[in-house]
């Protein structure tokens, strides 16, 4: 039985800007792999955004980032107020 | 960040040690050019005013989901912890969060140099007191222009003396208190004005940044200068600062953003100063490492993604909510990132063969973008000429000041 409690789920806004979680598959034989995000208000934009950063790229997946439900071993919010040596 | 006091007439400043390595003096030249990122945080999309050229597009009000106090903490001990030397407080404008007072404070409890980019109108004389006792470093004021080009810039009339009075509250409480001034068409005539007006005020710190095509930025490009009117203003700012320190005036003036200038630099130490001085110009500028992109100069920004500098807010490396800033900025598996770091060997058109590559590393990426679709094209807002671009480089004893000529308008 998999311990789900080494994640945390992690709640964030993107804003009032509406943000495009970005993924490239750097050559055709490679994993896909997320490089970040693209702030843009449409899905053209966004495409337009990532191809011109990663234009090298065999493939490009966009996805809306409120669409992403995230699951962090180490978000900020476990992570310690007071300083390390407190 | 260019100084041109320093290379110029080599007045030492805080600060230099990070863009020079030199921290004990003039001749503590090392090799050393990739370090911890200085990291400026967005800390609110919030601002009391709305500047046409403000680069986080900031509004009128707070946006959603800001990093509250303690998330803010906890981010500022993992900077520590990565060894972040200097985090620059900003905005929107950061004076409109009431915890920035704490939070500065925070940073300078772990270890961390604090400084603030304002707009000062917000800054009162206790305010201005409470964030030196906090353990504030630096508080950098932004205007642009004298009165009546400021305030049409900035939306607000009155905004250049409220600025003003922000600035004389700081200098009261003793704080380390500076000008930025963005250059564009508008606000360029005004440049000597301003420095003369703040430097009666007591201000010795004055920043010159060049527009950069991010936010607001991007949709006033028709209001940067052109490549002829950005090498005069260099050129004159070079003159300026030579002029005030030959006058016993020991101003500190730097360059932002555009890193033709520090070529023009090495042109003008060439001419004016002669072989010698332009050597160590040239290396200074060579090891200071161009444009800051992905390398020295990090931003989060008020929802917590982490950017390549605080102009490239549209596009983010990763999100401090999710993941440890360290782990984001040392992933060099994000092709871009990895591409900046090694930008050297793609550069294309005229930077691939420039004998100043070394000490530009082409310019601007975010402008190259914004006008090319390439972020490693040239910065379209290099003004070298072709003569300039194929020098040898550095400087030789048997170059003759007299060989550098200036282009023709």
């Amino acid at each position: 039985m998999v311990d789900t409690r080494k994640w945390t789920r992690v709640e964030r806004s993107s804003g009032d800007s509406r943000e495009w979680e970005t993924f490239v598959r750097p050559g055709a034989d490679s994993s896909l792999r997320h490089v970040g995000s693209v702030t843009a208000g449409s899905e053209g934009v966004a495409y337009e955004q990532a191809a011109t950063l990663f234009g090298d790229a065999a493939d490009i997946w966009l996805c809306p980032a409120e669409a992403v439900c995230r699951y962090a071993e180490c978000p900020l919010c476990d992570r310690t107020e007071a300083p390390a040596d407190a | 960040m260019i100084s041109v006091s320093k290379l110029l007439c080599g007045l030492a400043a805080e600060g230099d040690g990070l863009r020079y390595d030199d921290p004990s003096g003039p001749d503590q030249i090392t090799e050393q050019r990739q370090r911890k990122p200085v990291v400026v945080w967005n800390t609110t999309k919030g601002c009391n005013l709305y500047c046409e050229h403000c680069y986080a597009s900031a509004e009128t009000e707070p946006a959603t989901g800001e990093l509250s106090t303690a998330e803010g903490k906890r981010l500022i001990n993992e900077l520590a912890e990565f060894g972040v030397p200097v985090v620059l407080f900003s905005g929107g404008e950061p004076l409109v969060r009431d915890d920035v007072t704490e939070l500065v404070g925070h940073a300078a409890d772990r270890g961390i140099r604090p400084v603030l980019s304002t707009n000062g109108t917000l800054l009162t004389r206790e305010r201005a007191r409470d964030l030196r006792d906090a353990g504030l470093a630096y508080a950098g004021v932004s205007v642009d222009g004298l009165p009546e080009t400021n305030d049409a810039f900035r939306g607000e009339e009155g905004a250049f003396d409220a600025a003003v009075d922000g600035i004389e509250a700081c200098l009261d409480a003793g704080l380390k208190t500076g000008l930025r001034y963005t250059v564009t068409e508008r606000t360029v005539d005004d440049m000597p004005g301003v420095i003369d007006l703040l430097h009666n005020v007591g201000v010795d710190r004055f920043c010159f940044y060049h527009l950069d095509y991010g936010g607001r930025g991007a949709a006033v490009q028709d209001a940067d200068l052109t490549p002829a009117a950005r090498r005069r203003v260099v050129r004159r700012l070079c003159d300026l600062t030579r002029e005030y320190h030959a006058d016993g005036a020991e101003i500190e003036t730097l360059l932002v953003g555009n890193y033709a200038d520090a070529a023009f630099l090495v042109e003008y130490a060439r001419k004016e100063l002669g072989a010698t001085a332009a050597r160590r110009v040239y290396e200074y500028l060579r090891r200071n490492g161009g444009d800051p992109a992905g390398e020295r100069v990090a931003d989060i920004d008020y929802r917590g993604n982490v950017h390549l500098t605080q102009f490239w807010q549209r596009y983010a490396l990763g999100n401090v909510r999710d993941r440890p800033f360290g782990r984001i900025w040392t992933d060099t598996a994000n092709p871009l990132l990895a591409r900046l770091r090694n930008r050297e060997d793609h550069l294309s058109g005229k930077c691939a063969d420039c004998c100043y590559r070394d000490v530009c590393r082409g310019g601007s990426p975010l402008r190259a973008l914004a006008v090319h679709g390439d972020p490693f094209a040239p910065d379209p807002q290099c003004y070298l000429t072709d003569a300039e671009r194929q020098r040898d480089v550095p400087p030789a004893d048997g170059d003759s000041p007299d060989s550098v000529s200036e282009p023709a308008d």
